[in-house]
């Protein structure tokens, strides 16, 4: 096992650097760059600034040397300097976006799994119920509903018309001067309305996979014979059934991992939150290179590594495929 | 909300922001009812949204309006516009221009200090000048300071800059945010120094205390500001970058200042609550949008085309379709106003029989289908604009119909900015396009209109090219002589209107709103932020009353 998981650690390294090629050619294809911001339709731009900033950016070298020294510098985790005026380091600006977006993706992942999978679970038991239709309507509609549209709602239902909830940002202007306990109820209040958002967009998913996934085992023999032999309804639900239909969910688990630190462009937009979307949002807009490249690195490593870790999960939860 | 930024600024891409930081009013009184008479007092914050955040603090470098705001907060120029427009002194006590206009000596104020209670001395305006010039500094804005010859300090008080021939638009230069040379001189490039990045230093009525990025920026009033510390103790700038949220946001009082919609202004304001806690405003920002023909494309080399075009077209409606009212027509590059505007050039009524009579006259007859033919060609062509900007592309929409109605078929293309940009416009791949420029109280046009002007990375991308502009241009920068400079652009506006290479379309109005505490906003030709350190909130309506 070991010995497998050392293996595929080492195969990212290729992976990654063909990622990172594949992208840095795709950002240069891109019509404009990094000088368009301040240059495009600007009287003041002369023809001597271009050329000054395109050198400034080493962007006159060859495709081939300036991804050779992007990978020299990211050899040693140098994700270099942003390209916008601010001229601050990629790996600062990613840090202070991080935990914002993951608290909200894990706290909206959590309210997912802890919503949808009973949801799933119910909805297969009682197939074709009354339950399973309201639900299936209710997480479609979730999941069709424009997030930025019922977001407007609820501000103005809770922020304008109540005055319950605050209506964007992260914490309110005199967080700073609060005590530690209203400090933390200021942070709360912030993130009711965007966590149940995210979440109400992602229930659909997860429960209707949990659904499918708990009706391809209440089909299977050994249930039949877990009912015969007189087993109560909630031993065989829950002992027999439940567990082999989760088997599926570490594999999502996995595969969310790198959705953890990938944020909303449009969900962050309306929140004003400033989060990993709106940073990558606004390097491509600037065709800001090394920003791009530096979250799209961690993008595909963390890609890479919840793969893994569902691969690696899954044969230690299922002894069929430990065996295999 | 903020003063009138010195940079002719580009109506770029997306954000239409520049309106609300540059701005007139035009003629007619300003809406919105006067603040009551009561005593001013310190204290207070002013919580303003911005839809984009800062990207650095030193203006040189960067080139967004929100940088440049935060950047005018704590930074002051030699010299600066007043309410009406004239350039008065702000770092500078006077200055002088010598009788052949190639010297400008300013004399500096005495009592200015830094941030950081080190005296401002002329050292500083030779430090910045010498970092505008200088290949390692990142400006966009270094050009019209190369055409300087020499600058001295006699002494600590004096800077005499000398040309080598006189150059008008210069002065309005001098408007750059003066930097700290004690803090600086040690970094071979600003845009790499913390004052930049993170702890701006300046002489401004406003200190800088933090910045959240993609958050807020929060900015204290300066106690020994040099013309007096600014009433209102705080300001902070929220960056929310939805319009719609930054509505919500407002009245639900999350902030006290927003530039409205022309929707929101005219729509959803109208109601007794919001007049209850709010007051608008609204003036002639400094933008237009335009119709520009590519001129040496073969419908449009013809000047009868253009000027039918121009009478097919219907302003008015253009303005209550886009902007609910919220604008005026254009007749030129420079809005009513201004103090070069011509009102006595040839217009272009709504008039689609002599539009149909100039395409006649230029051998356009209508077809089988209604649609204009010659030689066998029909009049169809396709206008570009850029994707994300909804009144151009509703501009576009409105002056399909229009030219319809007299035979001209024209195709919409919307692109993303800058696919836009680097494909269509810098290629010259366009027939025409709709787009606008943010203009200044400087009426140098040169780099829009001059012949020499038409390379790809030039501004003159319609390709315009008439000889006595070209001489007229030259003429206008050449002198500091006011009613010289009017004369000659009094006529470029004659050839303008009749050549018509653009169809001047409209000019829209900023129209920012303000919680009802905040008093003292006089709008003027400059727009309302040229007095803001003198904006009070009285004592017994103070909201954050922590800040005094």
């Amino acid at each position: 096992m070991l010995r497998y998981v050392a293996r595929r650690l080492l195969l990212t390294i290729p992976l990654l650097v063909g990622i990172s090629l594949l992208s840095f050619l795709a950002i240069h294809m891109a019509p404009g760059g990094p000088i368009s911001v301040a240059a495009d339709l600007n009287p003041k731009a002369t023809a001597e600034y271009r050329e000054r900033m395109v050198r400034y950016y080493g962007l006159d070298q060859p495709i081939h040397v300036q991804y050779g020294r992007w990978l020299g510098r990211m050899a040693t985790l140098d994700f270099g300097e942003s390209f916008a005026p601010d001229g601050r380091q990629v790996s600062e600006k990613i840090r202070e976006r991080i935990p914002v977006t993951l608290t909200i993706n894990i706290l909206s992942m959590g309210l997912i799994f802890l919503v949808a999978i009973p949801l799933g679970i119910y909805s297969a038991v009682r197939k074709d119920s009354w339950f399973d239709r309201i639900s299936t309507v209710t997480v479609f509609t979730g999941f069709a509903v424009p997030t930025f549209w019922l977001a407007l709602l609820l501000m103005i239902l809770f922020g304008v018309k109540l005055g319950w909830l605050p209506i964007s940002g992260l914490v309110s202007l005199e967080h700073d001067s609060l005590p530690l306990a209203g400090k933390a109820w200021d942070r709360a209040r912030h993130l009711v309305l965007p966590v149940l958002l995210a979440g109400f967009g992602g229930l659909a998913g997860m429960s209707r996979y949990m659904r499918s996934n708990m009706l391809e085992v209440i089909r299977q023999d050994y249930i039949a014979a877990a009912k015969a032999k007189g087993l109560v309804e909630r031993q065989v639900v829950f002992r027999h059934a439940m567990r082999n239909a989760l088997l599926p969910v570490i594999t999502i688990l996995g595969l969310s991992v790198p959705d953890l630190l990938g944020g909303a462009v449009i969900f962050e937009t309306i929140f004003a939150i400033p989060g990993m979307g709106q940073l990558f949002y606004q390097g491509v807009m600037s065709r800001d290179v090394p920003l791009i490249m530096g979250i799209l690195v961690i993008g595909a490593f963390l890609t890479l590594i919840g793969n893994l870790l569902a691969d690696v999960g899954y044969a230690l939860a299922d002894p069929r495929i430990r065996a295999g | 909300m903020r003063r009138p930024i010195l940079f002719l600024a580009v109506l770029a891409g997306l954000a239409f922001l520049a309106a609300g930081c540059s701005g007139e009013k035009r003629e007619a009184p300003v809406k919105g009812d006067a603040g009551t008479q009561e005593a001013p007092a310190y204290g207070d914050a002013l919580v303003e949204g911005s839809n984009g955040d800062v990207s650095g603090f030193l203006s040189a470098v960067t080139s967004d309006s929100a940088s440049h705001g935060a950047a005018n907060y704590i930074f002051n120029g030699l010299v600066r516009y007043d309410k009406n427009l004239k350039l008065e002194g702000e770092l500078a006590e006077s200055w002088e221009v010598a009788p052949d206009g190639k010297k400008i000596t300013f004399r500096l104020r005495k009592n200015v200090k830094w941030h950081d209670n080190v005296p401002f001395t002329s050292d500083d305006v030779m430090f910045t000048y010498r970092k505008m010039i200088d290949p390692k500094t990142p400006t966009a804005y270094g050009e019209a300071f190369k055409q300087v010859r020499r600058v001295s300090n006699p002494d600590h008080y004096t800077v005499i800059v000398e040309y080598d021939r006189p150059y008008a638009p210069a002065m309005e230069s001098w408007g750059l945010n003066i930097l700290p040379k004690h803090l600086l001189e040690k970094y071979p490039d600003i845009k790499q120094s913390p004052l930049n990045k993170s702890h701006p230093i300046g002489t401004g009525p406003y200190r800088f205390i933090e910045w959240k990025p993609g958050a807020k920026i929060v900015f204290e009033a300066n106690p020994d500001y040099f013309e007096g510390k600014p009433y209102i103790a705080r300001i902070v700038t929220r960056v929310i970058p939805d319009q719609a949220t930054m509505f919500l946001e407002l009245k639900s009082g999350g902030i006290d200042q927003m530039t409205l919609t022309p929707l929101q202004y005219s729509k959803q304001t109208d109601t007794e609550e919001f007049r209850k806690n709010f007051r608008k405003y609204r003036y002639l920002g400094f933008a237009y949008t335009y119709l520009g023909f590519r001129l040496d494309h073969p419908f449009f080399k013809e000047k009868r085309v253009r000027q039918a075009i121009a009478h097919a077209i219907n302003k008015k409606e253009l303005i209550d379709g886009v902007l609910f009212g919220l604008g005026q027509e254009v007749t030129g590059p420079y809005k009513p106003g201004h103090w070069v505007y011509n009102p006595d050039v040839r217009k272009y009524p709504h008039d689609p029989a002599k539009a149909k009579a100039l395409l006649a006259e230029a051998g356009w007859k209508p077809g089988a289908d209604g649609t204009m033919a010659k030689d066998g060609r029909k009049f169809a062509f396709t206008v570009y604009t850029n994707a994300g900007n909804e009144s151009r592309s509703k501009t576009a929409a409105i002056i399909q119909q229009q030219l319809a109605a007299v035979g001209i078929k024209m195709e919409i293309r919307t692109l993303e900015w800058a696919a836009f940009i680097n494909e269509f416009v810098k290629k010259r791949k366009f027939d025409a396009l709709i787009l606008g420029w943010a203009t200044g109280p400087e009426p140098d046009q040169f780099d829009i209109w001059s012949s020499t002007k038409t390379g790809p990375d030039e501004l003159n991308h319609v390709g315009f090219s008439n000889a006595e502009v070209d001489r007229l241009l030259e003429d206008g920068r050449r002198t500091f002589d006011m009613e010289k400079r009017k004369k000659a652009y009094f006529r470029i506006q004659e050839i303008l209107a009749e050549e018509q290479p653009y169809v001047f379309l409209y000019a829209p109005e900023a129209l920012p709103v303000f919680h009802k505490r905040v008093r003292g906003i006089e709008p003027a030709p400059a727009g309302i932020g040229y007095n803001f350190i003198k904006w009070y909130v009285p004592k017994a309506e103070q909201k954050y009353t922590s800040y005094q």
